[in-house]
């Protein structure tokens, strides 16, 4: 089974600012999880209320299967690193 | 029985080649058969690759500075180093079928004015799963003057 990302390492450097930060992605994660639920459950009325006045044939299923088609990508991030420098900075992207 | 050997057959009755030629054809036809079968069963137990990596790294006349002004200063091109889980883009090309049929067909206009006349519909799974599998025996080297590029899969 495959999990979402436990841990992101993000550096970035240029030549005014300079950071580098580990991000506990499994403590993260669930504390943004609750605060969609929560934020979602709010808005959705008023996002009913848009579908109904912008609805277009075929939209259906991007709308429904968009968030799990996501989160699924987001299992398959582990392993994913970015490394790019060039004369302007430095940037670095690394899921564990 | 396969087709040379059918056509082997063919033309030693039509008195076309000699018994002993026949007999040499026949047993070089077996030895490719053979080998085409080796091939086949060594490309289904490879693995698939794991990650695809894109690499560029500039020839070292090209680089400028040193580490511990803070960051190497590259002239032209930069440094790059991507690793891609397979996984990531097989997930990556199933979100296509969330492509609402309006937009799909404005992708295909778009790939076709760039000069690639591909329809995104066409895009199967099976398509996907080929060539991933292709992707292990893929590796571009491009080695110029001022950066070396590599893209392979492992």
């Amino acid at each position: 089974m495959k999990w979402p990302p436990y841990l992101l390492k993000i550096r970035f450097r240029n030549s005014h600012h300079s950071f580098a930060i580990w991000l506990p992605l499994f403590l993260i994660g669930p504390i943004v999880l609750v605060l969609s639920l929560a934020v979602f459950l709010i808005l959705l009325p008023f996002a009913l209320l848009a579908m109904l006045f912008t609805w277009r044939p075929g939209w259906w299923r991007p709308l429904l299967f968009s968030i799990p088609s996501f989160l699924r990508l987001l299992c398959f991030c582990p392993g994913l690193k970015v490394d790019v420098e060039n004369k302007a900075g430095h940037v670095y992207l690394a899921f564990f | 029985m396969g087709e040379n050997q059918k056509r082997i057959l063919q033309m030693l009755a039509e008195g076309k080649i000699s018994a002993e030629e026949a007999s040499r054809l026949l047993s070089l036809v077996g030895e490719e058969t053979n080998r085409g079968d080796d091939e086949g069963a060594m490309k289904k137990d490879k693995p698939s690759p794991k990650y695809l990596y894109v690499r560029v790294e500039p020839k070292e006349g090209q680089r400028h500075g040193s580490a511990h002004e803070g960051f190497h200063s590259l002239a032209k091109h930069g440094r790059v180093n991507i690793r891609i889980p397979v996984g990531l883009i097989r997930a990556g090309m199933k979100l296509k079928a969330l492509i609402p049929p309006g937009v799909a067909d404005d992708v295909n206009k778009a790939l076709k004015e760039k000069g690639m006349s591909f329809d995104i519909h066409n895009l199967k799974d099976e398509y996907v799963d080929e060539l991933i599998r292709a992707l292990s025996e893929t590796e571009i080297n491009v080695d110029s003057e001022e950066a070396e590029v590599r893209v392979y899969a492992e």
